[in-house]
């Protein structure tokens, strides 16, 4: 039997290593000894222990969380009865269900932000469509649930896929973003008016102004003065889009009207960010380093 | 086959066994093990018919459990029973249904090993020692030895003592208006190292001389000194892992204790309450004597006749309050849960269980070897530590969830080391994979 010289306990006979440590014994095989009969045998053979799959703590919330929401639906319910057509317990439900399934879904499903994000669209997107079509027909749910869809396609779709491939979610995204556009105004009257004349041209020049900053990003190291100047400067050129496009729809004389301010600020930006790239000095300056 | 001579009708869980299956999880199998070494070869076929015939003087462990409106209860299961091979990961979850024909307990086997493994809810750490004292008493009956007269072993023919089967803690309740105090969260070791589906064991076998020596220049008893090196040891850990002393957390330790000498109950079902000792480490760092002086103090404090009648007196009332009486089992359950942890798990650090030295009858004292005591350890409390004596020596088993973590045993038998009492280590763990 040998000793283990960091932690100075005896080890057992036949152990090559420090169980307390994992420091290897350094000694002859005599020392050492045969290996003697195990604290437990080796092979498992009453097969793998199977356990539960939720901890203690999980397992206690999602049943709460049941209980409370079964309380609530059948409190709803109750009162539905005693009240009788001045209440209607529909909305209350499903506001019960969703606060619920919400809960449910944080700690049922995978802890990441797709699959929570996922999840807590489609049952938000499921259960205002429920709740809308009480009336039977379909009115304010459908703007809800394509801003949810939107959202999904922008911030979550991307992160679906593998890094390498990010680059066609961005795509899908900003597709999505015009689809949107196209969608929300063909919902709002019975043929396509502002969407085509003001919405997409904004949405395409601040595409546009973006893809520059991203470019800026992707391939050069800009300052955090540059980064926000440059934002600015994204909303900016929107802003002033906006305005010209509107203006020529309504078919004013006018190129710019109150957005003349902003088209200055986007100017002066634009020439500080081209001083910032070019002059060194103008870069110390800003920055308090040469970069 | 068994004999059911004594099975009727159903059985309510006693008062501390009500916590268990409610939050039963996946790192929180609230098993134990106890298992006994032998010199002798051990025959399955012969320790089954030694099952057979123990299990009917203990008709309270034949039992399945089973949930009902209000509460979970025993009925007597009829089901054959069986042994079964030891395997690598002691305390592993064991299936109310599936698990062992419906038993709330699995009789293991090696060559030369009997082991018991048993839900938290049937019985304690002395109920199952008296279990697999008889049950290995009537194997080596079976196997043609004379073995001796001891108040733990019962033979398979004798009266049941009606006393073994009560709930104790209705018995010695008196209704108490005293004030509970909440305790603060202790320091936990951190999940972040890697747990493991398993238990992992650490064994640490000592001369119980070399303690007692030690222990008496101290003037302590021997839990009392292991408290304390259990203490210090996480005092330090907590000091080795948290980086800024601001964010210490006290250190507790919690130590059941075995409360029928203190209230002359002969029961063989859960008797047993847990004392917390310890110390705040945000005051400062305490010096091994310091340690001692506050696990004393606090220990010797709280074992007594009043202090322990104030916490059976909360548990029975809360089991009675007609909120809690008669609200729906499906009601109850999540809420233990989380109770469970406020007024259990995370109030103390880690745990340590000290059966005691552990005396056998003529006849089998020659043919046991060793005696080990096996905790589960939880999710919260993912070290928990085990101590049993016999034969001249105490096993220390440190039974954890961590998959390659060892920090906290390797502190507290170093100190011990340190101190000259020599250790020896034995692990389930695979050393090559860490």
């Amino acid at each position: 039997m040998a000793y283990c010289v960091r932690c100075g306990v005896k080890l057992e006979s036949g152990a090559t290593e420090c169980p307390l440590c994992s420091m290897e014994v350094q000694a002859p095989v005599e020392v050492i000894g045969q290996p003697g009969i195990p604290l437990f045998p080796n092979d498992n053979t009453d097969g793998p222990f199977e356990h539960p799959k939720l901890d203690k703590n999980r397992k206690g919330v999602i049943e709460l969380v049941i209980a409370f929401m079964a309380i609530a639906v059948i409190t709803l319910i109750i009162t539905a009865f005693a009240l009788g057509a001045s209440f209607s317990p529909w909305l209350p439900i499903g506001c019960v269900i969703l606060g619920g399934s919400y809960l449910l879904v944080g700690l049922f499903v995978k802890p990441t932000y797709q699959h929570l994000a996922t999840w807590f669209a489609a049952i938000t997107i499921v259960l205002l469509f429920i709740i809308d079509i009480s009336d039977r027909k379909v009115g304010w749910s459908a703007y809800a649930n394509l801003s949810i869809v939107l959202f999904w396609l922008i911030a979550v779709a991307p992160w679906t896929v593998q890094k390498r491939n990010r680059i066609y979610g961005y795509v899908l995204a900003g597709i999505a973003v015009a689809v949107y556009l196209l969608a929300i105004d063909a919902l709002a009257g019975n043929a396509l008016s502002w969407s085509v004349t003001i919405a997409l041209p904004t949405y395409g020049i601040s595409l546009v102004a973006s893809s520059f900053l991203l470019l800026r990003i992707r391939f050069g190291k800009p300052t955090i003065t540059d980064t926000v100047m440059s934002l600015i400067l994204v909303v900016c050129w929107g802003v002033v889009a906006a305005d010209f496009f509107h203006l020529r729809t309504i078919a004013s004389p006018r190129l710019l009207s109150w957005s003349s301010s902003v088209f200055i600020v986007a100017v002066c930006i634009m020439i500080f960010l081209t001083l910032n790239l070019t002059l060194r000095r103008v870069r110390h300056y800003f920055n308090n380093r040469v970069v | 086959m068994r004999n059911d001579q004594h099975s009727d009708g159903l059985l309510p869980l006693d008062n501390s066994a009500i916590i268990y299956p409610p939050t039963v999880a996946r790192y929180n199998t609230h098993m134990f093990r106890l298992s006994m070494d032998l010199s002798v070869k051990v025959i399955p076929e012969r320790l089954l018919t030694a099952l057979e015939h123990v299990l009917d003087r203990f008709p309270y462990f034949a039992v399945s459990l089973h949930q009902g409106f209000y509460w979970y209860y025993f009925m007597p299961n009829h089901k054959p029973v069986a042994v079964y091979p030891d395997v690598a990961y002691p305390c592993g979850y064991l299936h109310r249904k599936r698990g062992a024909n419906g038993y709330l307990f699995k009789v293991l086997y090696t060559s030369q090993r009997i082991a018991i493994e048993i839900f938290h809810a049937v019985t304690d750490g002395t109920g199952a020692l008296v279990f697999l004292k008889s049950l290995v008493a009537e194997y080596l009956r079976l196997s043609g030895r004379q073995v001796g007269e001891d108040p733990q072993v019962f033979l398979p023919d004798s009266p049941m003592d009606p006393q073994e089967v009560e709930d104790s803690f209705e018995r010695f309740y008196t209704p108490l208006k005293a004030v509970f105090g909440f305790e603060s969260s202790a320091w936990h070791m951190p999940s972040k190292y890697g747990l493991s589906d398993n238990v992992q064991v650490i064994s640490a076998r000592m001369k119980i001389e070399d303690l007692k020596r030690i222990s008496s220049v101290h003037k302590v008893t021997i839990t009392e000194y292991l408290v304390a090196e259990l203490l210090d040891a996480m005092q330090r850990i907590q000091e080795q892992m948290v980086g800024n002393p601001k964010r210490y957390k006290p250190v507790r330790i919690s130590v059941p204790v075995n409360i029928r000498k203190v209230f002359g109950s002969r029961s063989l079902r859960n008797f047993t309450l847990f004392v917390v000792i310890g110390i705040d480490v945000r005051l400062g760092h305490y010096s091994f004597e310091e340690i001692l002086d506050q696990v004393v103090h606090q220990l010797r404090g709280n074992v007594n006749v009043k202090s322990l009648s104030k916490q059976v007196s909360r548990n029975v009332a809360g089991r009675r309050h007609p909120a809690i009486r008669y609200a729906p089992n499906v009601f109850k359950r999540p809420l233990m849960k989380l109770l469970s942890d406020s007024y259990g798990d995370d109030i103390y650090s880690t745990t340590i269980s000290n059966i005691g030295n552990v005396t056998f009858p003529e006849g089998m004292r020659e043919v046991v070897e060793r005696l080990d005591f096996h905790l589960s350890p939880s999710k919260t409390n993912k070290t928990s530590c085990a101590a049993i004596g016999a034969n001249g020596y105490l096993v220390m088993n440190f039974t954890s969830i961590y998959a390659t973590k060892t920090d906290f045993e390797r502190e507290a038998l170093t100190a011990l080391v340190q101190k000259g009492i020599p250790v020896e280590v034995a692990t389930n763990r695979n050393v090559k994979e860490q």
